[in-house]
Parts: C-alpha cells; structure tokens; sequence
C-alpha cells in the first residue's frame, strides 16, 4: 500500500531513481579501488614486469638455472667483499644516524626557537643530492687538496684529514651526510607525533629522565626508529654514486653490478647480484614495517 | 633547569649537523664565483683548463642540454606522478581491510628495492623504452608516487575527508560537484608537496638513470658525474651550484606548504 | 516542504553483528522525533541510512510514500548534521552556509536571501566571512544547522549535536536549535544519547535498545508509561521490586518493603514496581522506617539512598532539612507515580 508521492519529494527523487542506481551503493564517498587501477597498472608494467625479467635473465645466464646462479656470486670473492662492504657500510651509517640526529629531532619538534624553519630546510637539502654530488663535496672538504685541511693548515701549520675523503672514514662521513635529513625529518615527525601527556604522567609518577626516556621515549619511538632505519639502509645500500667517486679499493656491490652489467657484458652475474641486492634491501624493509605495524 | 640543559646539548648537536651539511655547499658555491686559491684549494689539475669569464656560461655551454633535459624529465614525473597519485591516494582514502594494505605496500615497495636493480630489470623488459627516455621517466616515477600518494593521502585524511565529502553528499553534491568543491581543495596543499617532492626526486635521481641514460637522454646529474671526473674544480663548482639553484627554491617552497596547512587545519576540528 | 518518513523492518549488520535489527518507526511531518539510546544501540546507523549514507540490508525507507532505498545521498534532499559538524575546512561560513543551495543551482538572489534570512536566525551575520577554524564551538554548531537547513529539506538528521559542546554552551545552544527547528518547520530526527534531550527536544521520542526499537511514544509516555524495566530505568532509574498485586473489587495493591501500594485497575498476580526517587517522600507519620546509607547533596535538595530488600532506593530531602548519614527516617509512596509492569 503505497501513499500518493508528494511532489517535492518526487521532483527531489525522481521516480526512476531506484531503478538507475540500484540498491548496491554501499559506500557513497571516498574514492573505490577503481580509482588506484592506473597506479596499479603502473606498478605491474614498470614493477612487477621488470622484477620477473630481471628474474628471467638471471636463470638464463647459465644451463645451471637460477638457483645455481643466485649460489654462483658469491664464488667470488670481490662480490663478497663488496656486498659485505655495502651491508656492513649502509647498517652502520644508518645507526649513526639515528643516534646523531635524535636530540636534534626532538628539539626541532618540541620547541619553537627563532631559526628552526631555516635550519630544517638546511638539513632537508641533502634528500635531493645523487650520491655523486656528495662524493664530490667530499672530496672539496676532505680531499688532497680539500678545504678542511687547508683550513687547518692555515691555523694549525697541519693539514688534518687531506685525503680521507678516498678512505673508508671519507666514505662513512659522506654516506651519513645524506642520511642525515631522513632521519631528521622521520625523527621529527615521530615526536611531533608523541603525546606530550605521557612524558607529564611519567613524571608525576616519578620517573627520572634518564628512565622516562628508556620507559616512555624508546618504546613510543620504536616503530619510528625501525621506519628510519629501514629508509636509512635502504637508500645507502642501493647508492652508489659516492663510491664511485670516492673509492677505487673500497666497492659496494651497485659498482660490482654496474661493472658487470656495462663494461664485462655478463648480464646473467649482474642480475644474479641485482636479485641479492633488492633481496636483502627489501628483507631489512620488510622486517622493519613489521616491526612499526606491530606498535 | 635539567630540561634547559638538555635543550643546550641538542641544540649543540644540531648546529654541528648544520655545519655539516651547510659548509661543504658554501665551499662550493664559493667556489664557482671567486678564485679557488682565495679558499685555499690549490691544485694543479684543479685550476688547469680554460679560464672564461664565467664559470656558470661555460657550464651551461658544456651541459646545458642535460640541464634542460632534466628539467622536462622532472617536468614529466611530476605531472604523471600527480595524475597517477592524486587518484590512488583518492581511492585508497575510501578504501579499508585487506586490499587497501597491500596497495599500499605495492605503492611502497619501490622504495625498499635499490635504484640500480630497477633499472636492469626496466631495461631487460623495454629494451625499445631506452632511447626515448620512457623507461627512464618509468624509474623516476617509481620513486616519486610514493610520495605523491602518501602527501596527498595526508592532506586528505588529515582534514577529514569521509566525513566532509558524507556532508556534501547529504547536502545535494553529485560525485563530481563533491569531486570539483571538496575532494580537489582539500588535497590541493598535499599536491603541491607532492609534486615539489616528485621534482626533488627527479631532479636529483641518479641511481637509476646513470644506467638508463644513453647520450642522448644523459641527465643533469650524470652530467655532474661527467664533470666530476673530467673538468676542473670552478666547472664542477658551479656545476653544482645550478643544481642546487632549482633544489633549494623547491624544498623551501615544500617546507612552506607544510607550514600553510599546518595552520589551515590547526584549529579547525 | 516536510516529508512523512516511514522505516519499515529496516535492518542492518556490519560484518554480521547486527547494528540495528527489524526497527519499525514513522515520523510525522514537521515533528521532532528524539532518537534516543545508549552508545552502540544503532541510532548513528538508523541516521545513517536515512541519509542515504549506508544502504540497509533488509527493509523499506519511505519519504511520503516514496521508497528512497537506493536512491543516493545527494538525491534524497535530506539535511545532516553531524556531531563534529564537518564544516568545509576551506570555504567561508557564508559559503558553508550556501553550499546545498550552490550545488542546487539556486539563483543568486535566492541564495543571498535565505543565506542573510539564515544568518540572522542563527546571529551568524557578523561571522560569515570567518573560516570554520576562526569561530567558536557553539558558532560551528550553529554553521552545521544552517548548512544543513539552507535549501530546506525534507528531513533534518541531528547526529548528537550537542555531544561535542561543554555543558553551559549547550544550553543555550539547545535553546538556538529548537527556535530554529520550530521555525523551519520541517520533519526532524534527533539523534542523542542525553536522555533529558531527548524528553525536552522531542514532540516524539523513540528509544532504541541493541538495535531493537524497545519503545517509542510522546516524552510523557516513555517517561510515566514505559513498557518494559530498560526504558523505565533508562529514562528515570528507580528501586525495581517484584510483588505480587492482590485484587479485591475495583481496587489493587501490592505489598512492598516500603508498605502497601495501591495499584492501578487491572493488576493481579505477580508484577514488578520501578518507584523512582520522585514516587516517594519523607513522610515522618505514616511512612516506613528506613536508615539512610549515602546522602548526595546536590544544591536544590539532597538525594538519600537506603537500603531495602530489593535493592538501593533514594528519596529526596527538601532543601531546608539537612539529614545526615545513619539517620533514620520514614518514607512514604505515592502510589500514582509507581511504575506497574508485569513480570519478567
């Protein structure tokens, strides 16, 4: 038993309406997964399509198929050097960092003092600069002829740290030098993010600093400290500009891949290398986002 | 007074961090302009070479067509990026449970897969993609939408997007008007910050396109390789120096959209 | 311009757990309908799918006869307003005001004159060229009414509008709210879990319980006649106590621990009394004797709580009487405002 429709609301409705648009609209707003499909196709053609070449290429290589060659790079002892240069490199870099740039962060977020924009936007600058612009402002500062020991040579009558830019110290400082603003920014953004109130309960309970910070501080900032050092390692074992520029005797294994792949031809190898690379790379993420979802 | 302290010895640690980024960009913009040897950096195979009056000039006649080929590609990324972004992060704000996490994760991997790695595998799948740069433009892109989707998805969810597009619908908007009057406006900070970051990304990229790159598609920064290891001090100085020229106006310009929305939003609930 | 809503058996779960089950109600053009009920008892999802926000699993929405199901948000012509107000971050309060007359397509002129016509009833006038996050709570309520009420619709939805204010501003706010209401004239669902709003504000009140409709009827119904013991003491709590009614002739009572009460016509057998604190009085002569446990003063009287052997029971204390703890007293009943339900 229907009543007679008033015309306002028929002329608001439409008497067809529910037969153009159905009774399935189930969420009225927000985008729907329709909307992610071009990122999505983007991903598979420039993602998930070169992943499964670079897969594919790597077995080919040898009748001994893709197992056998994943095993077959580390006969060599220069990968291993260089794989375990990158690794060893990229864990400490990114350790030092956070260590480095925690107070700095938390300052940055939690107090407002004349000059935080600028200084934030100074150390920001480095997120842009290819490993090559840092090998080379390496060498300015640290080189033979660099501007710390001329400096120095100039106040002191010696030339401190010429030539450590081609060591590994030269290379560890570069390295850090452009982890710098990622674990800054990450840093901050994660006490940004922290309740203040904790801090304040703590203490009203009587927690020492020292404690607070152990009790309070660290747990609250774990998944942040993990995020930050899966980006931190991520990015210094896939860089290798700054070791191009810097170091002849010390390789990491991007140099190792780029020389196999260009200059002796052996696509299969370089694969191969590429695969352990992205492997471990995205291993260290993987474990690293599990451990920031599980907080 | 503890806290004062404490505050002292960060504030100390960060000033040492500002030196350490701040100093080696001042030698080198000094560099370019004044005479190397006022900054005490004599050698000889650093001030060999030809002597013009500029050292900008000489570096643009050198790699000038890099340099603009940089600026398109990045042009192009941040296009793409935004138009393939803006859409993904649209969606994915709509989205809960399972698929939304994976998508979100697919979005993210890029980042954990070295640049070098992408580029072999982009060029063993489109060995045709090389000469017109498409392949290179693909691995910009890679790095680049993950920030693009993740500053739009903040601007969106930040000022509560749901609930102000459910508002909308309840007030007679059609999908297109809440599309045109709340959706765009409200991610309109996020990409902004997006596509400044796309350009950053771009701009600076080396990882992947040292390998892609042909000749014909070098961008600036293996250019500044090239300079590097080729020319003299003065040249690579102020190689450098046009390349920070375009990074700094964008991450000031970044820092600035940030603080904007910071206040839009602060207040309002 | 106001609509007769009838819902019909609606139903709707989210991931199998009922929100709200078999709920029948109708609203009368240009009534207020309090929807009232404590969190989780499905009002938000009931006033949702009215909006057109959530498409219900089972059931009819009827706006004067028309079924809306399915019929998008937009197209519904309803206006909501939410409890956090949502107000558009980036647009002014006057194009808050006008966005539902905007996206109407309404004239110029038109929408000028009903935007100021607006302003005025709400004492916006002064504000509309504000963003949301330059005005005051109790203004950004007031911006959610008006937006909502700009391009007059058929239905107003109030999703616990006055939740998000602090006590002192929602008075008077409530007091904005029902001369706007009751100028626009239109069909008002009131959505709250304040069960004082929901008796003040309602010319109806529907009180749902688990997502189950447990009952619905005029303030002073739900209040004095409540069917069942939830919306007895939900709306008044009061010591509820098994007795058994005994019938001789017209008349009725019932033995309690606080004496004989007398029983409206047609009890017998077993029932079960709700005697709310206002159903008794300290009455030094006839009552029972009682020893008070807690006193809670509370300004205007103070509230004695004792013991019996149903339960906790309170009685009020005028103002001029100051009884301390421990003291005896005797308390009488007023049979007239004992709740009579029949038993479980």
């Amino acid at each position: 038993m229907r009543r007679p429709v008033a015309p306002t609301v028929r002329r608001l409705i439409g008497s067809s309406a529910r037969r153009l648009i159905g009774p399935s609209a189930s969420r009225p707003v927000g985008g729907s997964a329709a909307w992610t499909a071009p990122a999505a196709l983007f991903l598979f053609a420039a993602f998930v399509v070169p992943g499964a070449a670079l897969l594919r290429a790597a077995s080919r290589g040898s009748a001994r198929g893709l197992l056998a060659e994943l095993v077959l790079v580390w006969t060599r002892p220069h990968t291993l050097r260089a794989f375990a240069n990158g690794v060893g490199l990229s864990a400490a870099v990114s350790v030092a960092a956070m260590i480095l740039c925690l107070a700095p962060a938390r300052l940055l977020a939690a107090r407002r003092f004349r000059g935080r924009g600028t200084a934030r936007l100074l150390l920001s600058l480095p997120l842009a600069f290819s490993g090559v612009i840092v090998g080379f402002l390496a060498i300015v500062m640290l080189g033979r002829v660099g501007f710390v020991p001329a400096v120095s040579r100039a106040l002191f009558g010696r030339a401190f740290g010429a030539g450590l830019a081609y060591a590994l110290p030269g290379l560890f400082l570069a390295y850090l030098f452009f982890e710098i603003p990622r674990a800054v920014l990450a840093l901050e953004a994660a006490f940004a993010g922290m309740d203040p109130e904790l801090d304040a309960a703590a203490r009203s309970l009587g927690a020492r600093r020292f404690e607070r910070f152990r009790r309070i501080t660290l747990p609250e900032l774990r998944p942040a400290l993990a995020g930050t050092f899966a980006t931190t390692f991520a990015v210094s074992l896939g860089s290798y500009g700054a070791a191009l520029i810097l170091s002849r005797r010390f390789s990491v294994l991007p140099v190792e891949i780029y020389q196999e792949f260009t200059a002796f031809g052996n696509d299969a190898g370089a694969c191969a290398m590429a695969i352990w690379l992205a492997g471990v790379s995205a291993l260290v993420s993987g474990l690293a986002a599990r451990e920031a979802a599980r907080a | 007074m503890p806290e004062r302290r404490s505050d002292l010895a960060a504030a100390a640690l960060l000033a040492l961090l500002l030196a350490v980024v701040v100093s080696p960009l001042a030698v080198v913009v000094a560099g370019a302009v004044v005479d190397p040897a006022l900054l005490g950096l004599v050698s000889e195979s650093w001030t060999a070479g030809p002597r013009p009056n500029s050292w900008f000039s000489y570096v643009l006649s050198l790699y000038g067509r890099q340099l603009g080929r940089s600026a398109l590609l990045a042009s192009v990324v941040v296009g793409l990026s935004v138009v393939i972004g803006f859409p993904a992060a649209y969606g994915l704000a709509g989205l809960r449970g399972r698929l939304a996490t994976s998508l979100r994760i697919a979005l993210d991997a890029p980042l954990a897969i070295p640049g070098l790695a992408v580029a072999i595998g982009l060029l063993l799948a489109y060995p045709g993609g090389r000469a017109s740069g498409a392949t290179l433009a693909a691995g910009h892109l890679l790095y680049a939408l993950p920030f693009v989707v993740r500053a739009v998805g903040n601007a969106l969810s930040r000022g509560g997007l749901l609930e102000l597009e459910e508002a909308a619908a309840a007030a007679g908007a059609d999908r297109w008007q809440r599309l045109r009057r709340i959706v765009f406006p409200l991610a309109r900070p996020g990409v902004v910050a997006g596509a400044l970051m796309a350009f950053t990304i771009s701009w600076g990229e080396f990882n992947v396109s040292f390998l892609l790159a042909t000749p014909t598609t070098q961008t600036f920064p293996s250019a500044l390789y090239l300079t590097y290891t080729t020319n003299s001090f003065p040249v690579a100085a102020a190689a450098t120096t046009l390349f920070l020229a375009a990074v700094v106006p964008a991450l000031w310009l970044l820092q600035r959209v940030a603080a904007g929305e910071a206040a839009r939003f602060g207040e309002a609930a | 311009m106001s609509a007769r809503v009838e819902i019909r058996r609606l139903s709707k779960s989210f991931g199998g757990r009922p929100a709200i089950r078999d709920v029948t109600l109708s609203l009368e053009p240009g009534s207020t309908t309090t929807l009232v009920g404590s969190s989780g008892s499905g009002k938000t999802t009931l006033l949702r799918c009215l909006a057109g926000l959530l498409a219900p699993d089972s059931g009819e929405i009827l706006f004067d006869g028309l079924d809306v199901i399915g019929v998008p948000a937009e197209r519904r012509g309803v206006g909501l307003v939410f409890q956090s107000y949502a107000l558009f971050p980036h647009l002014t309060v006057e194009q808050n005001l006008s966005f539902g007359l905007d996206v109407r397509s309404t004239s110029p002129p038109e929408r000028r004159r009903r935007v100021e016509e607006l302003a005025g009833e709400l004492g916006l006038t002064f504000l509309l060229a504000r963003r949301p996050s330059e005005i005051s709570g109790g203004e950004r309520q007031r911006v959610a009414l008006g937006r909502a009420l700009a391009y007059r619709p058929v239905l107003l939805l109030l999703d616990e509008p006055l939740a998000a204010l602090d006590p002192n501003l929602a008075e008077s706010v409530r007091d904005a709210l029902s001369r706007a209401i009751a100028l626009e004239r239109t069909t008002v669902l009131f959505v709250t879990h304040d069960r004082s709003d929901a008796l003040r504000l309602g010319d109806r009140v529907a009180l749902l319980k688990e997502g189950r409709l447990e009952q619905a009827g005029s303030p002073r119904e739900l209040y004095r006649q409540p069917r069942t013991e939830y919306a007895a003491n939900f709306f008044g709590a009061g010591l509820v106590c098994g007795a058994v009614a005994v019938r001789e002739g017209s008349r009725a009572w019932a033995d309690t621990a606080l004496g004989r009460i007398e029983l409206p016509d047609g009890w017998s057998g077993p029932v079960r009394l709700v005697i709310r604190p206002e159903a008794l009085a300290l009455d030094d002569d006839a009552g029972s004797p009682v020893v008070v446990r807690r006193v809670s003063y509370e300004g205007d009287r103070s509230r004695l709580f004792f013991e019996t052997p149903s339960g906790e029971a309170a009685v009020d204390c005028p103002p001029g009487r100051d009884v301390p703890r421990g003291a005896r007293v005797r308390v009488g009943v007023d049979p007239s405002l004992v709740i009579v339900l029949p038993p479980e």
